[in-house]
C-alpha cells in the first residue's frame, strides 16, 4: 500500500473514514500519523469526508475543518490535541459498520473488559492500571464494536490526568503492549471510581448491561437501532458488574477472577498478575 | 375487573430487541431506551388493544408458566403507562396497585414486573472533553478549565476582578468536540 503522504498531506482512513490532513510541517504530518489508529490510504484515494487543514502565521496556529475556521491557538501541541479530538469525534459518530461507545477497553485471556464511563470516571486510570498488570491496551476512549459484537482497538494515547495537567502515554510507556485483533466481550465493568470505597458489585443482567452501553454510546440517537442490535449481542456471553470501587489496582483481582468464572459478590484483594489478551 | 380496558402496546415510533429474559425498548421519539424484565414483557407483548386485563393476566401466566394475578398486571400497565410505552395510559379501576399488594398476588419464580431506562445521550454528550491546554475555556459544563492565552484573543473577554478568561462572541474557539460553531 503507499504511503499516502506528499508534501502537505496525509490521507487516513479511521474505521472505514477518510479524511485528509494537509499541512506543510512534515513533522506534524508524521507525529500525527503515529498518533492516530489509522490505516494511511494513497495519495489519490477518492471518498474524502472530511478535510482538515493546519496552517501556521505569525505564531498562530489555525485548525479548518472543511475550510471553515475550527480553532486557534498559540499551542502547536494544543492545535494536534484538538485535531485528534475533532477528528476522533466526527469519527466515532460516523463509522459505517461499527458503533463507538464511550469506554475504556483491555484485552485480557482473549476477551475484553469494557469500562464504559464519561469523562472523570476513572475509567483510563483503571486502564492504565490493567495494562501495567499485563492486560492488553485497547482504547482509553472507545470501544469499537461491530455487528457481530466483537471489539476493535481504538489505541489513542492514553490520557492520565494528574500532576500540573495531563499525560498522553502509550501502551509501551506503561510497560505493556497494544492489543491488535478484534475480541468477544468477556467483562463489562460499570464502575465509577471514589476514595476508599469498597468493592461490593452487583451482577447486571444482559438488558441492564446493554443499556449501561447504550447510555454512553455516541450515535445512540442517529443509529439506535444499530446501536440496540450491536451491543445486545456485544454482551451476550459477558460477565457484567456494577459497582462504585477504590484504587484502581484492587481491580485487578476482580477481573482475574471475573475471567476464572469466580466473581464474587463482594470481592477480596488480592495479589495477582494478569494475562495477556 | 377491568373487563372493558383493553390495553394496547406502542408498535409506532418504536424499536424492539428481544433478549432471552428480558425485552428492549427504545422510544424514537424520547430518545429514551427502556428495559422490560420478563413478567413486564410479557404483559407489553399481550397488550394488543383487543385483550381485557382478565385474559391478559391468563396468557401472560401461560407464558410464564406461573399463577399471575391481575393485579400483577396492573401493577406492569401501570409502569408502562408511566414509561409511556403504551398507546394510553390506563386506569385501574377502584385506584392504582401497589407494588406490596401485587407483591402478595404473584406466584413462585414470577418476578414483579421492572422497567429500567436510560436516555440515549446526544452524540456530543458521549464524548470526551478535551481542553487544551493554551487554548481556551471548554464551554462545555465538566470541562471548566482556565484559559491561560487570552491576551491577543480577539473574543476573550476577561472581566474585571475574575482571571478566568472565557471565550465569548464571535467564532468560538472551543476546543471540545460538539460545542456550537459559526
Amino acid at each position: 500500500m503507499s504511503t499516502g503522504r506528499r508534501a502537505g498531506s496525509l490521507v487516513l482512513d479511521l474505521c472505514g473514514v477518510r479524511v485528509r490532513i494537509s499541512c506543510d510541517d512534515a513533522a506534524i504530518l508524521r507525529q500525527l500519523r503515529a498518533a492516530l489508529p489509522a490505516r494511511v490510504l494513497g495519495a489519490r484515494a477518492a471518498r474524502m469526508q472530511r478535510a482538515y487543514s493546519i496552517e501556521n502565521a505569525r505564531g498562530r496556529w489555525r485548525l479548518l475543518v472543511d475550510g471553515r475556521l475550527q480553532a486557534r491557538t498559540r499551542s502547536r501541541e494544543g492545535l494536534l490535541g484538538l485535531l485528534e479530538s475533532d477528528l476522533t469525534a466526527y469519527v466515532a459518530e460516523q463509522a459505517p459498520r461499527r458503533v463507538f461507545v464511550h469506554a475504556g477497553v483491555v484485552g485480557w485471556g482473549g476477551r475484553a473488559v469494557v469500562i464504559p464511563g464519561r469523562s472523570q470516571s476513572g475509567k483510563s486510570t483503571l486502564v492504565a492500571e490493567l495494562v501495567r498488570a499485563g492486560a492488553r491496551y485497547y482504547s482509553d476512549e472507545f470501544a469499537v464494536v461491530d455487528s457481530r459484537g466483537l471489539v476493535y482497538p481504538f489505541p489513542t494515547r492514553l490520557a492520565l490526568r494528574g500532576g500540573p495537567g495531563r499525560q498522553r502515554l502509550t501502551a509501551e510507556d506503561l510497560g505493556g503492549r497494544a492489543g491488535r485483533r478484534s475480541l468477544p466481550v468477556g467483562l463489562v465493568l460499570v464502575t465509577h471510581y471514589r476514595p476508599g470505597a469498597r468493592w461490593r458489585p452487583r451482577r447486571l443482567s444482559a438488558g441492564h448491561a446493554t443499556l449501561a452501553l447504550l447510555a454512553n454510546t455516541v450515535p445512540a440517537r442517529s443509529r439506535p437501532a444499530d446501536a440496540l442490535r450491536t451491543l445486545a449481542r456485544a454482551v451476550q456471553g459477558a460477565e457484567s458488574l456494577h459497582g462504585v470501587r477504590g484504587e484502581a489496582g484492587g481491580m485487578i483481582a476482580v477481573v482475574s477472577r471475573a475471567f476464572s468464572g469466580r466473581v464474587a459478590v463482594e470481592a477480596r484483594a488480592s495479589s495477582g498478575r494478569g494475562r495477556e489478551g | 375487573m377491568g373487563a372493558s380496558i383493553r390495553p394496547r402496546a406502542r408498535q409506532d415510533g418504536v424499536l424492539l430487541r428481544e433478549l432471552p429474559d428480558e425485552t428492549l425498548v427504545y422510544d424514537l421519539e424520547r430518545h429514551r431506551a427502556f428495559c422490560l424484565n420478563a413478567t413486564a414483557a410479557a404483559v407489553f407483548r399481550r397488550c394488543d388493544g383487543r385483550a381485557a386485563v382478565p385474559e391478559i393476566a391468563r396468557r401472560v401466566a401461560r407464558d410464564l408458566g406461573a399463577s399471575v394475578d391481575e393485579e400483577v398486571v396492573w401493577l406492569a400497565l401501570k409502569r408502562l403507562g408511566r414509561a409511556r410505552l403504551l398507546r394510553e395510559p390506563v386506569r385501574r379501576p377502584g385506584g392504582s396497585v401497589s407494588r406490596r399488594a401485587a407483591a402478595f398476588r404473584i406466584g413462585g419464580g414470577v418476578l414483579l414486573p421492572l422497567i429500567s431506562s436510560v436516555l440515549a445521550p446526544k452524540a456530543a454528550e458521549a464524548l470526551t472533553c478535551a481542553p487544551v491546554p493554551g487554548g481556551a475555556v471548554c464551554t462545555q459544563s465538566q470541562c471548566g478549565q482556565l484559559c491561560d492565552d487570552c491576551s491577543g484573543n480577539e473574543h476573550c473577554k476577561r472581566t474585571p476582578g475574575n482571571p478566568v478568561c472565557k471565550c465569548q462572541g464571535g467564532p468560538i474557539i472551543c476546543p471540545c468536540p460538539g460545542s456550537p460553531l459559526p
